[in-house]
């Protein structure tokens, strides 16, 4: 029961940070206290989520009732704390940490209110996943799962007064939102399938029983829900945009929630993908096609964040693949890792960003010489998700391309990833901190203090070491595969290391080059946001202008008709007004021509 | 103590003190009307308790018993959660006519009258003593809108602007007249219906005795369609619903919360409660349309609302879109679907409740309700965009409010019904509303502040906040805990819906 209480904790103080730093306005509106109250709470919830983990408690399963139905019970809320969720809590409880601490710095020189604001959303951000990832069943999961989309549009729309935040804002809850109508549908389905929302109890039914003919529908609508959260290619479009946020949400968003959220819901319902062989490898093809898409957009950005948003969404393209692929550990474990050097990363750019003032690397240039610590770890970063051994990604990045050994164009497109990440994000390495400064902020950086670097060090310890330490333990981190380093790790170090040796070549800091690898019309054709147009031809053209057909025939044909009633009935009504002459002459007359019909009629008529 | 019957003539007594009050004895009337608005709510709870408890109110009196009509009035689950609803609209929407100036004390007497007429439809046992109730509530709403509607408006556009000018369509008495003259069409329909019900029923209205009896079976089938429109124009059944964006656009910002939050739910409640209960294989038979228009309501409501500018419209036609989620529940006659469709009715009722007192406030600090004008009002305004954007998020059916709740069980209902496909529409248009409510919010409050047009804007204050709070809490509330709700709801569904699921198999 303690150790329930415990777990129970790891959501609720965040919630309860939120709800003092929201209502209570003394504190709301002092930036200070609420980063304290908010940073306190974040603090003890990872170290409850840490102390359960770690105690051996698990598994602690506890369901309340929480919509009631004929008497009994249609939804229930509860914790699920297993092998699988007890990680997942202390690595958002990491990095959701770090990065309200490092907001503090990043942050300080923001109107009072408004960061009071910020660690509102912030704490409610937590609770969110926090309660997405100790979800029991597929309603909880929901639920938490719009909740999260719901804190990445109020942060990503921090800025609310630039018209771009609001914009960014808007596409990344309604892109979430359109895969979230899949995940709804594919709820009642479940409902009315299974009758219970419970994973295990799911789980129970479709191994024992026969499945329903249109089985693979199940996994295939929670896909859109996955796919619109963690980025997939065609719903990925929100991401890049949502950098409009300020950066340290960019980490929260990018390592350890919003898209980790997508990824988490398919390693927890990866037993329905595995009874549907054809989901499953639309799975592994879309992911990988993502990985390799936005790999290629990733080597065509000048914006440092927008560089790492674009590696964020390759990522998530290979987790997907691995799971699409069958090897739920893989992806889960590269989860794990990419949320260390993927939070590093974003706090490094903040880092400089905060220095220089600009996202543009071709403003910046030669900010090793001033931050040297900023580019340490950047570095550290980068190599990690460029998979050099020993670093974190390694381990995972292996792990992920065995898994997709057996399926050659899903390798193919995994290794060509490899490669392009590593150069793409050694050039962003090389052009902002080698060579000559290019504008006149890059020529006097100044080095972060240390809220801001001290995050950054417990990150960049976790790049360094994530991997290494949790590989020889899979089963701490409920997996049961093994590590071992094979032909196709090889292959992909190698090409890890040629990609950051091209970089080193076509951007290094001799070549002083700001040059794009892809010719010109290349370019432009990957820049024009081809996807994203379409998006804005589906709603102009269509939604739009249905919306103004449907308006109008409201207001002139179905209203037009209730006015022509009206108006026909005061017509006739003054129309007939005519026959009530007045005169009493008129009136004998119809009398008397009303008795004559009167009298035919009685005549002849019957 | 005849607690239903305090709960039903509170509002009425006050009405009658007040028209005794001095003219100009502005918080008296006020004090009053919250003082009767709050006697009501107490009762409601009262009630719900005694429901909760096993022991539900009930009260009976003769009155012409020659022709079987009683005064009896009895509240299960479904009457005290909609007493409930009209309470907390009543006692809000009392605050948030704090400002109104001219004619204050006739104005709240017509409030409070109308709402002794909504209290009453909703505990009435008896169909003809519901006829006079209903016809009280809609009634008051000619006066409310012809006198007290607003006349500023966004003007007409396009190339009809002509002929909309000339019939002055969007005008409060155009507004008005429509309004009364289609829900008068209505009720016309619903006595019709009504009649033959208590003649067929061996000449008694009580609904208990009709409900144990089974009505013949042609009468059934032409009684129900009956009953649908004339109820369901109440409740904005396409294309029965033009009345509603005209008419809540021009009434004041309480009469809109009160007509969109509760006068829209008597139809619901009459369709469902009386058409669906009492005509169980009409219902049966006719179940097919009424999902049919109830889904072509979701989605036309929501798309129609996507192509307004003006504020107000937008609320309205959000409302249509809404209530066609209510009849969608009604329709597929299954538990969840009935459950849902009940706390939609709640769940809408406060959402919009809320939503027309915010556009209330915003109207009378920037004197316009035309949405691309408006521009970065969070700056000024944070509270009113904190709370805009609470009702949008239960009006698109995030999880953790209200709308979630109903929007999902619907969902779950129509599913499990003999038409799977309703979800679709439904399911489009909870997505519909996501794009054309969150846009209106970016587009009132986000973005850079316009201080050059609206240069004194201010947040909530005083009295205001009080509606704003109570109903932005409930919303919260009932999100979080649904089965505080949903408990005496189910309770009566399962009591309800057998009898009609029973008609289904004969």
């Amino acid at each position: 029961m303690s150790f329930l209480l415990l777990a129970l904790a790891v959501p609720l103080l965040p919630a309860a940070a939120a709800v003092v730093t929201g209502l209570v306005r003394g504190i709301g509106k002092n930036g200070a206290l609420s980063a304290a109250v908010s940073i306190t709470a974040a603090c003890l919830s990872l170290g409850a989520s840490l102390w359960v983990w770690l105690s051996g408690a698990l598994p602690i399963r506890h369901v309340w009732s929480w919509i009631p139905m004929s008497g009994r019970t249609l939804g229930e809320l509860g914790v699920r704390l297993d092998g699988t969720s007890a990680p997942m809590l202390v690595v958002v409880g990491i990095v959701a940490l770090c990065v309200q601490i490092y907001s503090v710095g990043y942050l300080a020189g923001e109107p009072s209110a408004h960061r009071g604001r910020y660690y509102t959303w912030q704490s409610l951000f937590l609770f969110s996943m926090q309660g997405f990832v100790l979800s029991p069943n597929l309603l909880q999961l929901f639920v938490f799962y719009e909740l999260i989309g719901l804190c990445s549009y109020l942060l990503i729309g921090y800025y609310h007064e630039r018209p771009s935040a609001g914009r960014a804002a808007l596409k990344a809850f309604l892109v979430t939102k359109l895969g979230d109508v899949g995940f709804l549908i594919g709820l009642v389905i479940a409902w009315a399938w299974f009758g219970t929302f419970d994973l295990d109890a799911i789980a129970v039914a479709v191994h024992a029983g026969p499945l329903h003919a249109d089985f693979w529908l199940l996994p295939a609508l929670l896909f859109c829900g996955v796919a619109s959260k963690s980025a997939q290619v065609p719903l990925h479009v929100w991401l890049p945009d949502a950098m409009e946020g300020p950066t340290p949400v960019s980490a929260l968003l990018h390592a350890a929630t919003m898209v980790a959220a997508g990824v988490f819901l398919l390693v927890r319902t990866s037993f329905l993908f595995e009874l549907a062989p054809n989901v499953s490898a639309v799975v592994m093809y879309v992911g990988a096609g993502t990985s390799l898409f936005a790999a290629v957009l990733g080597m065509t950005q000048y914006d440092i964040k927008r560089v790492l948003a674009y590696s964020t969404c390759s990522q998530l393209g290979l987790m997907v693949a691995a799971i699409g692929a069958g090897s739920v550990a893989a992806g889960y474990f590269h989860l794990v890792t990419h949320a260390f050097f993927k939070a590093l990363l974003f706090l490094a750019a903040g880092s400089v960003i905060h220095a220089v003032h600009t996202n543009d690397v071709r403003q910046m240039g030669g900010l090793a010489r001033g931050m040297r610590a900023t580019a340490w770890l950047f570095a550290i970063g980068l190599l990690a998700l460029a998979g050099v051994p020993p670093l974190a990604g390694f381990w995972s990045k292996e792990l992920v391309l065995t898994a997709l050994s057996e399926h050659p164009v899903a390798l193919a497109l995994g290794l060509a990833t490899t490669l392009l990440t590593a150069y793409y994000m050694a050039r962003a390495f090389l052009l902002a901190f080698t060579g000559a400064p290019r504008s006149e902020a890059a020529r006097h950086p100044h080095e972060s203090g240390w809220s801001m670097l001290g995050p950054m060090l417990v990150l960049g310890a976790g790049a360094l070491v994530a991997g290494f330490a949790l590989t020889p333990f899979t089963k701490l981190i409920g997996l049961e595969e093994h590590f071992h380093f094979g032909p196709v790790g090889a292959v992909a170090v190698g090409l890890g290391l040629a990609g950051l040796v091209c970089a080193w070549f076509l951007h290094g800091p001799r070549r002083e080059g700001v040059a794009d690898a892809l010719p010109a019309p290349a370019l432009a054709l990957v820049r024009s946001g081809a996807i994203d147009n379409l998006y804005v031809i589906a709603w102009r053209s269509v939604l739009l202008s249905l919306a103004r057909a449907v308006g109008w025939i409201d207001r002139y044909v179905i209203d037009g008709v209730i006015n022509v009633i009206g108006y026909a009935a005061l017509q006739i009504g003054s129309a007939l007004r005519r026959l009530q002459t007045g005169f009493a002459q008129d009136y004998v007359v119809a009398l008397f021509l009303g008795f004559l019909a009167l009298a035919a009629w009685s005549l002849w008529g019957s | 103590m005849p607690v239903l019957s305090i709960v039903v003539f509170a509002p009425l007594v006050a009405a009658v003190v007040l028209m005794l009050l001095p003219r100009g004895s502005r918080v008296a009337i006020r004090l009053i009307s919250i003082a009767a608005a709050s006697i009501s709510l107490v009762g409601s709870l009262v009630a719900t308790s005694h429901f909760l408890g096993g022991t539900p109110l009930r009260e009976s009196l003769p009155l012409v018993p020659a022709l079987g009509i009683n005064y009896a009035l009895a509240a299960d689950g479904w009457s005290v959660v909609l007493l409930v609803l009209t309470g907390v609209i009543l006692f809000a929407g009392c605050f948030a006519s704090w400002t109104v100036k001219n004619r204050d004390r006739e104005f709240y007497v017509l409030l409070l009258v109308l709402s002794t007429g909504v209290f009453g439809v909703f505990v009435s046992l008896d169909l003809f003593v519901l006829f006079l109730f209903y016809e009280i509530a809609v009634l008051p709403m000619y006066l409310l809108i012809g006198i007290w509607g607003s006349t500023k408006r966004v003007p007409p556009r396009g190339p009809f602007a002509a002929v909309l000018r000339h019939f002055d369509v969007g005008g409060r008495e155009y507004a008005a007249m429509k309004l009364t003259l289609m829900l008068l069409g209505g009720s016309a329909l619903i006595l019709i219906a009504f009649l033959a019900m208590a003649r067929a029923g061996g000449g008694t209205f009580n609904m208990e005795s009709l409900a144990s009896q089974i009505l013949p079976r042609h009468l059934q089938m032409w009684a129900f369609p009956m009953l649908w429109i004339g109820f369901g124009s109440l409740a904005g059944v396409w294309p029965f619903h033009t009345w509603s964006p005209d008419g809540h656009a021009s009434a004041p910002t309480a009469v809109s919360m009160l007509h969109a939050g509760v006068l829209m739910k008597l139809g619901a409640y009459g369709v469902i409660r009386i058409g669906m209960v009492l005509l169980p294989e009409g219902a049966a038979a006719w179940a097919p349309w009424v999902g049919a228009v109830a889904a072509l309501n979701i989605v036309y409501g929501a798309l129609s609302a996507m192509s307004q500018t003006d504020l107000k419209y937008i609320v309205a036609y959000s409302s249509v879109s809404h209530m066609g989620v209510v009849l969608l529940g009604a329709a597929t006659l299954s538990v969840n679907g009935w459950n849902g469709a009940v706390f939609q009715m709640f769940a809408h009722g406060i959402m919009t409740g809320l939503f027309f007192a915010l556009v209330g406030l915003v109207y009378e600090k920037t004197h316009t309700r035309d949405v691309p004008s408006m521009g970065g009002f969070a700056r000024f305004m944070p509270g009113i965009a904190v709370c805009f954007t609470l009702a949008s998020l239960s009006s698109l059916g995030l999880p953790g409010t209200a709308g979630f709740v109903s929007e999902f069980l619907v969902f779950l209902g129509a599913f499990e019904s003999h038409h799977a496909a309703w979800m679709v529409p439904a399911v489009i248009g909870a997505f519909l509303t996501s794009i054309y409510v969150l846009r209106a919010a970016r587009a009132i409050f986000w973005g850079p502040p316009k201080t050059e047009q609206f240069p004194h804007l201010d947040d909530a204050r005083g009295p205001e906040w009080v509606s704003l709070l109570l109903l932005g809490g409930a919303i919260v509330l009932l999100g979080v805990w649904p089965a505080l709700v949903l408990d005496p709801i189910d309770r009566t569904t399962t009591q309800l819906l057998p009898r009609v699921t029973s008609a289904i198999e004969r």
